[in-house]
């Protein structure tokens, strides 16, 4: 039945398998920057880089596809529903592509500090619940799941209570400066985080509106 | 399914009730329950064979041409069924109006052509006939391109020329519904873009029923989509869905209107 729009059906086959790419491209990226800042992987940091110009170069490419087969072959219904929520997401992608870059370069600032425990195991948790949540949403997209897609929006939640719990910690060292230094750092990487969190819900959402 | 739109500013014009139309054994459209609304475009789509022509032309009553064509059901116009026998036939046709595929000029004058169906219902003097074919050729965005050639053969039209004077002769006996059935199917870009701008300006004072199979025009010029369709062939055509274009061409509610919008069959 495809085959009466296949040039159409062609265009999306491209467009949703850049898209997969490209989640999955921001998904190591974002491994490999905890990776550089929990593990203290230095060589993770120019790589992660490398692999954000790819990622910009992803969106570039998949929003131009989506203008090309709008204007080319005037999709309807759920395949304009599909090209739009790839055009709006690949925006959320990028920018959680730049947010692990942010996260990176504050990985090679604190490197060599002193750190609290506390807050370094708040952090760890948070950063498994924001790994989680990404690699979740690599595979709703690679399955066409939305039931995953869905229960990704209801994992922000805990990121946002761990994100707060951070304040709290950050609130018994304040007489350390050392230690204020690096904590200083480490609530810009919580607040990273729960910004790549935001971000993924927002794309996970558009997902599980769109199949579900 | 109820395929009435819930919107309280929307004035009925024609409606019609579980309407099935038969070709003498054959029966071509079932259960058809539609309204179309004032001042409104409805745009009628779906597969050859769904039956959108046909539906066209019961609402005002061109299959009495068709011999063995019978219907069952009713279609009311402002309220009056129209098969009810006691219905003046020209009355009918002077209210609900039809553009054709192809633009149908009589071999006369585009003066005349304009003036035939107004002088078939009534005799008119000279003065006033001039002003109803300015008028209409206005209303039909032709003025300007016509005036000063008038008495030549409508003939030497351009296409597109030919079936906006066409809308002008169904305007000049000020038609309150208009049927149109692939107006622009024969018509370049251009033309077609002319004839869609027009009905755009119509509406404001006619309801505009169109069928077309050009999914693009169907989204662009209507308020109202409807999706019909015969599932297998030799079935009848059935009313799938209705809605706001907009709705139809962003999320429609059937799963067929879908496929077929979308080109998964066709």
């Amino acid at each position: 039945m495809d085959a009466l729009r296949s040039a159409l059906v062609s265009d999306l086959n491209k467009l949703k398998n850049d898209m997969i790419s490209m989640v999955n491209l921001v998904n190591r990226n974002f491994d490999l920057a905890m990776e550089a800042l929990l593990e203290r992987k230095v060589d993770n940091i120019n790589e992660v880089d490398v692999s954000d110009e790819e990622i910009d170069e992803y969106h570039i490419k998949i929003e131009n596809g989506c203008l090309k087969t709008i204007a080319t072959q005037q999709p309807v219904a759920s395949d304009l529903r599909q090209i739009i929520f790839y055009m709006r997401s690949v925006i959320h992608l990028e920018r959680i592509g730049d947010l692990a870059v942010n996260i990176s370069r504050i990985a090679k600032i604190v490197l060599l500090m002193k750190h609290n425990e506390k807050i370094f195991s708040i952090l760890e948790e948070i950063s498994q619940k924001v790994k989680l949540m990404l690699s979740n949403l690599v595979k709703a997209m690679s399955n066409n799941d939305s039931s995953l897609a869905e229960s990704i929006v209801e994992m922000d939640e805990e990121v946002d209570q761990l994100y707060s719990q951070v304040f709290v910690e950050f609130g018994k060292i304040k007489e350390d400066r050392n230690l204020m230094k690096w904590a200083t750092d480490i609530i810009l990487v919580c607040r990273f985080l729960e910004r790549v969190a935001d971000n993924v819900v927002v794309v996970a959402n558009r997902f599980s509106s769109l199949y579900g | 399914m109820n395929f009435e739109i819930k919107n309280s500013n929307l004035i009925e014009k024609i409606r019609v009730n579980d309407m099935s139309l038969y070709y003498k054994d054959f029966k071509a459209l079932e259960d058809v329950s539609i309204i179309f609304y004032e001042k409104n475009i409805t745009a009628l789509i779906g597969p050859s064979g769904c039956g959108k022509t046909s539906l066209l032309r019961t609402l005002n009553r061109m299959t009495d041409l068709i011999i063995g064509a019978r219907v069952e059901g009713q279609i009311l116009l402002d309220g009056v069924d129209i098969n009810n026998g006691k219905q003046d036939l020209p009355f009918i046709r002077k209210n609900v109006g039809m553009i054709f595929q192809k633009p149908t000029p009589f071999p006369m004058s585009i003066y005349d052509n304009i003036k035939y169906g107004v002088t078939i219902s009534r005799r008119i003097r000279k003065i006033e006939m001039d002003e109803i074919v300015e008028k209409s050729l206005r209303a039909a965005a032709l003025w300007s391109e016509v005036k000063g050639k008038l008495n030549h053969s409508a003939l030497n039209l351009s296409g597109g020329q030919q079936q906006r004077l066409c809308i002008a002769r169904a305007l000049a006996v000020k038609p309150e519904v208009l049927l149109m059935d692939e107006p622009c199917a024969s018509l370049d870009p251009i033309s077609t873009m002319q004839i869609e701008d027009l009905m755009r300006g119509l509406k404001k004072t006619l309801t505009i029923i169109i069928v077309t199979h050009n999914m693009q025009q169907a989204a662009r010029v209507s308020d109202y989509s409807a999706f019909m369709l015969a599932e297998n062939a030799g079935d009848p055509g059935r009313l799938v869905e209705i809605g706001k274009t907009e709705d139809v061409f962003t999320n429609p509610v059937d799963r067929r209107t879908e496929n077929y919008i979308t080109g998964r069959f066709g």
